[in-house]
């Protein structure tokens, strides 16, 4: 080995990664070698003292305290994350005529529905807020359709295959009569939960919302979509991308750190009852997707709520969906908060 | 303790205390990565604050099934670097606040001999003035890998480049930094042979 081999190696040689071959011979050519020695030298100091980094300062002392000074005159972090969406009011744009439905879902591969007992109850928890100038009444929407026939997991076990298919499937992208605009956005928030990888975060909180918004004739009813998001969402559901591709349209995703099964929450606004009645034909294909068998080995608990809120011709249609106690499950219904956003004069 | 992970997690569901742990424990860590690669003490500590303040706006965007140090690196990496572009017309570096010239004796071994230690001592100044000299992407790469000590599947998390790529940018980033000490001590009409007479 000679010097200039010596040079290329000696950094490998100071951090150990050298071959045991390439090393003797290496130490061979140090023993004999004054310049390459000094090069050595210099290569550990200069390894030490890259490590040691004595010529960086110390962060000043109250960096901390100052920091969350200037954090906490801040909104909170889930509120910090919705404020992205604060100038973006999700609007109303249906007539008098028009039925509304939000339709919250958390939905994951397989799902027991409760019993409608279950739900009433969850209805009335929610009745404080609403009194004033709401009626609420406990709806089990397509009472007829199989899958949502009866509680209990044995109608998820026979979850219909004939309805999936005609339905096009859990995220079905049909056509469907109706404003076009609403489908559209129906079926763009539809695909991209189907993708279960969007686009980059930022490409998911597009602007295009704004924009969408923008356009938007402002109607008198004003609904901030944010404000019907479960505020404790269980600890080890992690919020992993929110997908707003379109002013009544939103998509949460959730990941459990323990087994990685994704949560999804959507919350839909359409104003046309044409779109309502496809939308609960959709929601009900998405209760009727067969659940692989590698899922349904998992035997995670999975448990579903229902409910439907209707004033005058709006409904608003939530389903929770998600592998957890159903107790857990219902405390996270029952966090959905309806009374903000939806002033009176809002509704008419 | 908890892991970093969980704190990120209950930070995010608005647990201050939690966020504050996590300050703790990063603030040393990221405070060098930014000097390292900002080279400039009061920019530096800006630049950690804005690092901390996009942290914490941006928990939500973090994978909760990767580990934390990486992403926060690499939110520090990316700042110091835009910091850096932003004001490059503008920084000038002053000599003693970036390089302070009083070191702290310490009890590495090899400096115990009073003339190694006047070598060391000579060599810490020309390194810190020569990584000022490295192009940022070499000074970042230098401080995660000796500072911080992040291994080179982490760097590469951090840098979004390949393990391999790591390898040889740290490669390169050592022999640059080596040349230029060698011109420093051209200039000053230091010969390699400083320490060879001993």
């Amino acid at each position: 080995m000679n010097c200039q081999q010596i040079d290329e190696y000696i950094l490998n040689y100071v951090d150990n990664k050298l071959s045991p071959e390439l090393r003797s011979e290496m130490e061979e050519h140090l023993e004999g070698c004054e310049t390459c020695q000094n090069l050595l030298k210099i290569s550990c100091m200069e390894k030490q003292i890259l490590i040691e980094a004595r010529d960086i300062p110390a962060l000043r002392d109250n960096f901390t305290s100052q920091l969350m000074q200037t954090i906490s005159n801040r909104p909170a972090t889930r509120s910090s994350l919705l404020s992205r969406f604060a100038s973006y009011r999700f609007l109303f744009a249906g007539t008098a005529a028009a039925a509304a439905i939000i339709l919250l879902a958390l939905y994951l591969p397989g799902f027991m529905v409760i019993a409608p007992e279950l739900q009433s109850d969850m209805i009335a928890e929610h009745s404080a807020p609403l009194e004033s100038g709401w009626n609420q009444t406990g709806q089990i929407p397509l009472d007829g359709d199989k899958t949502y026939a009866g509680p209990g997991p044995a109608a998820t076990e026979s979850a219909n295959p004939a309805n999936n298919s005609t339905a096009g499937g859990p995220y079905s992208n049909e056509a469907s009569p109706g404003d076009p605009s609403r489908i559209a956005s129906g079926v763009e928030a539809k695909s991209a939960i189907s993708k279960h990888k969007p686009e980059t975060q930022d490409d998911a909180l597009s602007i295009q919302a704004a924009s969408d918004f923008a356009t938007q004739d402002r109607q008198d009813a004003e609904l901030d979509l944010m404000s019907l998001h479960p505020n404790n969402i269980p600890e080890q559901y992690k919020i992993e991308k929110i997908i707003n591709t379109n002013f009544n349209v939103i998509t949460y995703i959730y990941k459990n750190i323990a087994t990685n099964q994704a949560l999804e929450i959507t919350i839909t606004m359409l104003d046309n009852p044409d779109i309502t009645q496809r939308s609960l034909a959709d929601t009900a294909s998405l209760g009727a997707t067969p659940v692989p068998e590698t899922r349904r080995a998992d035997k995670a608990v999975l448990n579903s709520t229902q409910t439907s809120i209707s004033h005058q011709d709006r409904t608003f249609e939530i389903i929770l969906k998600a592998p957890m106690p159903l107790d857990r499950l219902q405390e996270l219904a029952n966090s959905i908060k309806f009374e903000e956003g939806l002033p009176d004069e809002s509704i008419d | 303790m908890t892991s970093d992970e969980l704190l990120a997690s209950k930070s995010l569901k608005g647990d201050l205390e939690a966020f504050e742990e996590l300050v703790n424990r990063f603030k040393n860590r990221v405070f060098a990565l930014v000097y390292r690669i900002v080279g400039q003490q009061q920019e530096a500590e800006d630049v950690t604050q804005e690092v901390f303040l996009t942290v914490y706006e941006k928990l939500y965007q973090y994978d909760n099934s990767k580990k934390f140090a990486p992403w926060i690196f690499r939110i520090a990496t990316n700042a110091s670097i835009s910091a850096l572009r932003k004001k490059k017309k503008v920084v000038m570096l002053s000599f003693e606040e970036t390089y302070p010239l009083n070191y702290e004796p310490n009890n590495s071994s090899f400096l115990t001999d009073p003339q190694l230690m006047f070598e060391r001592q000579e060599l810490e100044k020309e390194i810190s003035a020569a990584i000022m000299k490295l192009p940022e992407n070499y000074r970042a790469v230098i401080a995660l890998r000796y500072h911080l000590d992040l291994d080179n599947q982490e760097i590469a998390g951090v840098l979004d480049i390949s393990r391999e790529n790591v390898e040889v940018r740290i490669h390169r980033a050592r022999k640059a930094l080596r040349k230029i000490i060698l011109q420093q001590r051209e200039e000053r009409g230091i010969k390699l042979e400083l320490s060879a007479n001993r």
